[in-house]
């Protein structure tokens, strides 16, 4: 269609801007012009209104990877007619054939996208529309992508991160040097479960021999082994698990176990005297008591400024000799019982802190 | 029953480290510390004054030992009671 605007149409529109009037109306009188001389229309008109570009173009290319952690999304565009602006359309599914699942990101001209989603394995396709409502037919990226896990040093400073175990450490005293042990809630010997993010694993038990009394430190599983170690530095290889922070305490702290006996009477323990307050218990010590013929009985410490003041009797049990041994043990807040024994030898403690 | 599988020495972390497996997978580690925690700043290891006193064999037998009749403990519960054993 032939362009009919005519001056006053011009001066109208130009509303008293001189330059604007004088730039339009030079443009007119050319057009006019080159009109007459070819006898062809020079310049048609674009309706804005008209459906040029309803047909979705061809669909455009599609290539994503996964690293660190994220999806690398990229686009190539079959560029259409007049180069409008192809909007682009990304989807994702844990299927191949997209039956559910399925996300679908926001609609945009941008031709990359990182999108961050560790650990995840999905399948993706693209569509193509100039007008966002019509729309290309979808174009599979072949196969699935995994991102992978985000390492530490791409993620911000001081990240919190989902992370937790149900390990417990402890440590027992062996002669001159203590052992440290790792396990689950099945005991001793029983492998433990680490939690990062959605992901779990068992973890193989441990038992760390030859370590000095007094050491303070952090165990942590290395994917391989465990290690014990002073401290952790503020970065350490993201396939370390943290375990636990380490304090082994020694008689040397101070530590005394209390002595006591136990008063028979009829084969059943009745009471008991405390030979020994002990000193510097923080808790309750264990009482363990064992006899060539007895058996059953049981009994609880209490303690009080850093001595027992009082042992609760439990059962009296049953065909005890007049000298049954009770042997305290642990003695220390917070952890199980130590080495014990009636050498008063503390194994130390792990206190968990993770 | 609890085996020994595998040992060696990682001179890195100062660890004599000694991999017991059962017959259905589960491991255990057992670690004799004979260097010296790392330096926090080089991160080198120095051996302990005790190396001659340690007994590897004997550690290995008193945790295998321990770790062995647990689970006979529990494997007998289990005969008794005509338990499968998974």
């Amino acid at each position: 269609m032939a362009l009919s605007v005519n001056l006053a149409q011009i001066n109208s529109a130009a509303k008293g801007n001189s330059d604007l009037r004088e730039t339009l109306t030079g443009i007119h009188l050319a057009l006019q012009s080159l009109y007459a001389q070819t006898g062809t229309t020079p310049l048609t008109k674009v309706d804005a209104s008209a459906s040029a570009f309803t047909a979705p173009p061809a669909p455009s290319q599609l290539a994503v990877s996964g690293a660190n952690g994220s999806f690398n999304i990229s686009i190539t565009t079959a560029r259409g007619a007049g180069n409008a602006s192809i909007y682009q359309e990304i989807s994702s599914s844990p299927q191949a054939n997209f039956a559910s699942g399925v996300t679908v990101y926001p609609v945009s001209t941008n031709t990359s996208y990182v999108l961050p989603n560790p650990g995840a394995t999905l399948y993706w396709r693209l569509r193509s529309s100039y007008n966002q409502a019509q729309w290309s037919s979808y174009i599979v990226q072949p196969g699935a992508v995994s991102s992978g896990l985000m390492s530490s040093a791409a993620s911000g400073s001081n990240l919190s991160l989902n992370q937790s175990n149900y390990a417990t450490v402890d440590s027992i005293a062996a002669g001159s040097t203590a052992t440290v042990r790792v396990y689950g809630s099945g005991g001793v010997g029983s492998s433990w479960t680490s939690i990062l993010g959605n992901d779990s694993r068992v973890i193989a038990s441990g038992t760390i021999l030859n370590v000095a009394y007094a050491t303070n430190g952090f165990v942590v599983w290395d994917g391989q082994k465990y290690q014990l170690k002073p401290q952790l530095g503020q970065t350490f290889p993201d396939t370390w698990v943290p375990v636990g922070k380490v304090s082994v305490i020694a008689n040397a702290s101070g530590l005394v176990l209390p002595v006591i006996h136990a008063v028979v009477t009829g084969g059943a323990i009745v009471a008991y005297q405390i030979v020994n307050p002990g000193n510097g218990l923080t808790s309750a010590p264990s009482l363990t008591i064992t006899d060539s013929s007895g058996s059953g009985a049981t009994a609880t410490a209490v303690v009080s400024a850093g001595a027992v003041t009082q042992v609760l009797p439990g059962s009296a049990g049953s065909g005890y000799s007049s000298t049954p041994t009770v042997t305290p043990s642990g003695g220390v807040s917070g952890g199980s019982a130590g080495g014990g024994g009636a050498t008063g030898n503390n194994g130390g403690r792990l206190y968990a802190d993770v | 029953m609890y085996n020994l599988h595998q040992q060696y020495l990682d001179l890195a972390s100062g660890f004599h480290v000694i991999e017991l497996r059962d017959e259905r997978g589960h491991r255990h580690l057992i670690q004799l510390a004979i260097g010296h925690d790392a330096c926090p700043a080089c991160g080198s290891v120095h051996p302990k004054n005790n190396l001659g006193a340690l007994d590897p064999a004997a550690a290995i037998q008193q945790v295998t030992s321990a770790l062995n009749t647990s689970q006979q403990q529990m494997l007998t519960y289990a005969a008794k009671h005509g338990l499968a054993v998974k």
